[in-house]
Order: structure tokens, then C-alpha cells, then sequence
């Protein structure tokens, strides 16, 4: 059992989502940062879309009944390693309460958290009315379950002190630092005009206070269409980058509804949502245009990368056996 | 892709048929479809569908299912679901009646009897879990969003803005105008298909009669 001593700012459940129920109007939800959950779930032996806990800016500090293993990624933590196993032992508390270089920290737990799920999923989304966690963040008070893992915390290769490259997951970057998100055209990029279009790729935009697992809001030199122009609603994705009349860009995250009446003038690219999720507030932010076939390379880049570790994991278990 | 200009009810149908065909037809690799008054979004996985060779087998599957969506006649396409929803309208239950009929020059019967006595189509389902876009609004009632929106909007709220009607399925933050409330559950887990409209339901609202329990 895992007890919530301090809930930190905002600190929720969430595994990858409920991709399906979208045309129903249920967002997708799920790891804003999906990659980064996906890497620590495997680092573990866990199912990949194992539940974990996202923190925000501040994270909660737990206790644990038991030996526990768990695995730590996206921003840093201070006093604790990322992207490797750490055992926990039974009645240690861990304080996440400070971190640095994104806005968010990751926790996977081997066995991953054990928590219903709402329409297959057991992802926090908010004013959803779901019961549980599917619905609202963590209170401290709370206490977490865990699943059977396929680690034992007691084999002396459970902590063994190695660790994934830290290169498959974006840097850390100090607060303020300028994050290059590489994106394609969006569906209605040639309603902006050409002058236009050049000006938000070479504008550097601030990363306003007002962001959250909706979508990163964005402040800076506004872009506006030539004339008013209305859109029908319709779908959008994560990474959609959103042009509201008031000119200042949002990037859609993980809790976007599923759709949206804005202009897109580009999509991010599937390999960096990672960058863009970390993003916090004060945070620069510009957009690099890349070709579809690049953006195709990157994700196949990062899965063969994720592949790879899941390989290295399963040898070096059985290694150990 | 886009179907259609304008948001109507012909542009609906063709939507509805294009996504029920890609239901019972899907393609290995297309993750999730998004039918919305004009556009169908299907969003699919690169790396399943990956490169030119994907491109294509999209745009087959896309050019198979708009076919064969196209040559079933509307007089033997099974006819659209009608859901009537009961609507306690004015007081607590629609706190803005008052305003909206003012603002329309209208007294609040007319503007109850012309909301209840229009048929709707739901256009698209968004903005939150089950919350139907209707399309059908008497242009009598058409009037912009508030201007400012309310932090929270109670489940069931019967609202109107922007040329449509909707209905908030959960308690959220909201900008239309709130003239009445439901019983009805726009979204329920406990059914296998959680929200009660799917885009292309017809959808009639009536005055729940002040005898009801």
C-alpha cells in the first residue's frame, strides 16, 4: 500500500488513455507526457499503458507499507534517480515535493497502481463526475494499491544501478530555457497568409500560467488570420496547435476536448510531446516546420529506442534469474 | 476530411452513413473516427500505416466506405433514432429565460414553444463526454454565447447559443444560455454505449408538465 502524505500541486493517475470513445465526445486523456510513462512501465516489466501517477510543478510525497518498486522520469527529482529501479523499502517515504526541468515527474510502480478504470481506462479527467481517481487528483489521505509485479524488491538485481540513456527522453532544460517543438503544417495553415505562416515559425512564444492537461496556452506576438474567418468544429489531436481570435496559440495536450472551433495553423509532431508537455509556465517555446517523412523518422526513432529497452530489460532479468 | 460547406441536416446524414460504414468495415491501423457536422477525422497510427504505401491504403479505404455509404438510397437506410428529452423550462431549472427572451424581444412562452416545437439533429458530439451540438434551432432563438461564461453549468442544463441547442451532460463550465433542465442522462456509465446521441439523432424537447412526480 502506498499512503498520500502530501498530494503535491496536482498529482493524478493516468496510464495512456481511452482511445475509442472519442466520437462520443470523451477525450482521449491519458500520460500528457505518454512516452515518458511508456519507458519507466517498461523499465519495470509493467504492460506499457500500466497506471502510474503524473505530478505536476509539485509533487506529493508517499509512503510505502512495503518494498516497493518504482521508477522515476521527466523532470528530475531532487535526491532521487531518474530512469532507473528503485527499491523502496517498507515505511521510507518518498518526497517528490521538489523537481526540476519540466513539469512533470512520472512515477511508475512495478505491478503498476491498482485502481478501477472507467471505459477501460483508469486516467484522471477532470469534472468528469467519474467515481475515484478517474475523477479527481490525489488528496492526501489517499492510499494507492499495487498490482502483482513480475520484480521482486528483494532479488538483489531489482535496484542494480543501471539505468536507461537519458537521451530517449528530452532533456531537462532550466526554467526559462527555449524549447524547439518540431512541427508540420495544420489542416489550416494556408488560411493564415504565407507572411503570416513564416512569422509564427520564427516567433518565440512564452509559456502562459494558464496551461494545463487541456493544452500548453501560449503568449507572444499575436497571429491573426488576414480576415475573420469562422471554422466548423471538428476533430483535433494532441499536438493540434490551436489559433484563437485573441492570436495567442495553444497546443492541445492529452485532455483536449475532442473538438475544437480554432484555426490550426500546425501539429507537433507524435516524438515531441514529450517537449511539449514539460513546458511550464515562463518556459520559451518556437516551432521548427519539419516534412511529414521527417516526423515519420523521429517516431520510428523513439519506438525502435523503446524496443530496444524493453529487450535490454527482459535480458538483463533473466540475466539475473 | 470535409464533406460538406455548411452544417446542415443532408451533410449530417452523409457523415453518419460515411462513419457507420467505416464501423462495420474498419482498417487495421485507424485508431479512432470523429464525425462533426462537415468533417470526418480519422486519426490512425503511422506507424502501421506508415509512409506512401500507407497514404494509400487510407485513401482506399476512405474512396470503399464514402461508395458503398453512397449507394445505400435514403428509403432503405434504417430510419434515424428519435429521442425526446423532458424539459423542466424557466425558474432554478433555466435561470435565463428571462434574459434570453428579453433579449429577443420575445415573451418566455414563445421562446419555451419554439424551442420545444422545433426537430433537431445532433450535429456533433463534443466538448465534453455525451454534450450533443443540435442543429434545428429556430433562427427566432439564435443569439450569441454569454458574454461571460458561468464556472459551473449544472448536469442536464437545457442551453442555446450560436445558432444551436445543447444539453450539459455534466456539471462543467459553460457559456450558453440555460433556459430549462433535463432528467434525462446524456451520459451514463452504466449503459455499454455511455452517451445517450450519437451525431445524425433526431432529438425533440418537451415541456414536462407540472403534474410530473
Amino acid at each position: 500500500m502506498i499512503e498520500v502524505l502530501a498530494a503535491g500541486a496536482f498529482t493524478s493517475v493516468q496510464d495512456l488513455g481511452r482511445p475509442g470513445w472519442a466520437a462520443q465526445g470523451v477525450p482521449p486523456g491519458g500520460a500528457a507526457d505518454p512516452f515518458a510513462l511508456r519507458v519507466l512501465n517498461t523499465l519495470l516489466g509493467n504492460a506499457e499503458s500500466a497506471p502510474g501517477l503524473e505530478c505536476t510543478l509539485r509533487g506529493p510525497v508517499l509512503r510505502v507499507a512495503e518494498d516497493t518498486v518504482i521508477a522515476l522520469g521527466g523532470a528530475a527529482v531532487v535526491g532521487w534517480p531518474s530512469l532507473r529501479r528503485v527499491v523502496v523499502a517498507a515505511g521510507q517515504v518518498i518526497d517528490l515535493s521538489t523537481f526540476s526541468g519540466g513539469a512533470r515527474v512520472y512515477v511508475a510502480f512495478a505491478g503498476g497502481l491498482k485502481v478501477p478504470r472507467v471505459l477501460g481506462s483508469a486516467a484522471m479527467l477532470p469534472r468528469s463526475g467519474w467515481p475515484g481517481l478517474a475523477g479527481r487528483i490525489l488528496q492526501v489521505g489517499d492510499s494507492l494499491e499495487c498490482g502483482s509485479a513480475s520484480i521482486d524488491p528483494r532479488r538483489g538485481w531489482a535496484g542494480r544501478a543501471w539505468s536507461v540513456a537519458p537521451t530517449l527522453l528530452p532533456a531537462n532544460l532550466p526554467e526559462g530555457a527555449l524549447r524547439s517543438l518540431r512541427a508540420l503544417d495544420g489542416p489550416q495553415a494556408e488560411w493564415f497568409s504565407a507572411g503570416c505562416g513564416e512569422a509564427f515559425f520564427a516567433t518565440e512564444f512564452c509559456v502562459s500560467a494558464r496551461s494545463d492537461r487541456m493544452g500548453v496556452r501560449l503568449e507572444g506576438s499575436a497571429v491573426r488570420l488576414p480576415a475573420p474567418r469562422e471554422l466548423i468544429s471538428e476533430g483535433v489531436a494532441f499536438g493540434s496547435v490551436q489559433v484563437p481570435p485573441d492570436g495567442q496559440p495553444i497546443v492541445l495536450l492529452a485532455d483536449r476536448p475532442t473538438l475544437g472551433g480554432y484555426p490550426k495553423i500546425a501539429q507537433v509532431i507524435t516524438a515531441d510531446r514529450g517537449i511539449v508537455a514539460q513546458a511550464r509556465p515562463g518556459d520559451r517555446v518556437r516551432f521548427v516546420r519539419v516534412t511529414l517523412a521527417e516526423a515519420h523518422a523521429a517516431l520510428r526513432r523513439q519506438e525502435a529506442a523503446l524496443v530496444q529497452l524493453r529487450h535490454g530489460v527482459a535480458l538483463a532479468t533473466k540475466g539475473c534469474g | 476530411m470535409e464533406l460538406a460547406a455548411s452544417a446542415d441536416v443532408a451533410a449530417v446524414r452523409r457523415i453518419q452513413a460515411l462513419h457507420a460504414r467505416m464501423r462495420t468495415a474498419p482498417l487495421d491501423g485507424v485508431l479512432e473516427c470523429i464525425p462533426a457536422f462537415v468533417t470526418l477525422t480519422v486519426y490512425f497510427d503511422p506507424l502501421r500505416l506508415a509512409g506512401d504505401e500507407g497514404r494509400v491504403r487510407i485513401e482506399e479505404w476512405i474512396a470503399a466506405c464514402l461508395a458503398q455509404a453512397s449507394e445505400v438510397a435514403p428509403a432503405e437506410a434504417a430510419p434515424p433514432r428519435e429521442v425526446v428529452l423532458k424539459v423542466r423550462y424557466g425558474g432554478d431549472a433555466g435561470p435565463d429565460l428571462p434574459a434570453v427572451a428579453a433579449a429577443l424581444g420575445r415573451s418566455e412562452e414563445d421562446v419555451v414553444a419554439l424551442h420545444s416545437g422545433a426537430a433537431y439533429v445532433v450535429g456533433a458530439v463534443g466538448f465534453s463526454p455525451g454534450f450533443p451540438y443540435l442543429l434545428g434551432l429556430p433562427t427566432e432563438l439564435h443569439l450569441p454565447r454569454r458574454s461571460t461564461p458561468r464556472p459551473r453549468v449544472p448536469a442536464g442544463s437545457v442551453a442555446i447559443a450560436a445558432g444551436q441547442a445543447g444539453v450539459y451532460p455534466q456539471a462543467t463550465p459553460g457559456g450558453w444560455h440555460l433556459i430549462g433542465r433535463t432528467q434525462a442522462e446524456l451520459f451514463s456509465l452504466e449503459r455499454d454505449s455511455p452517451a445517450l446521441l450519437a451525431v445524425g439523432d433526431r432529438v425533440r424537447f418537451v415541456r414536462e408538465t407540472e403534474r410530473a412526480p
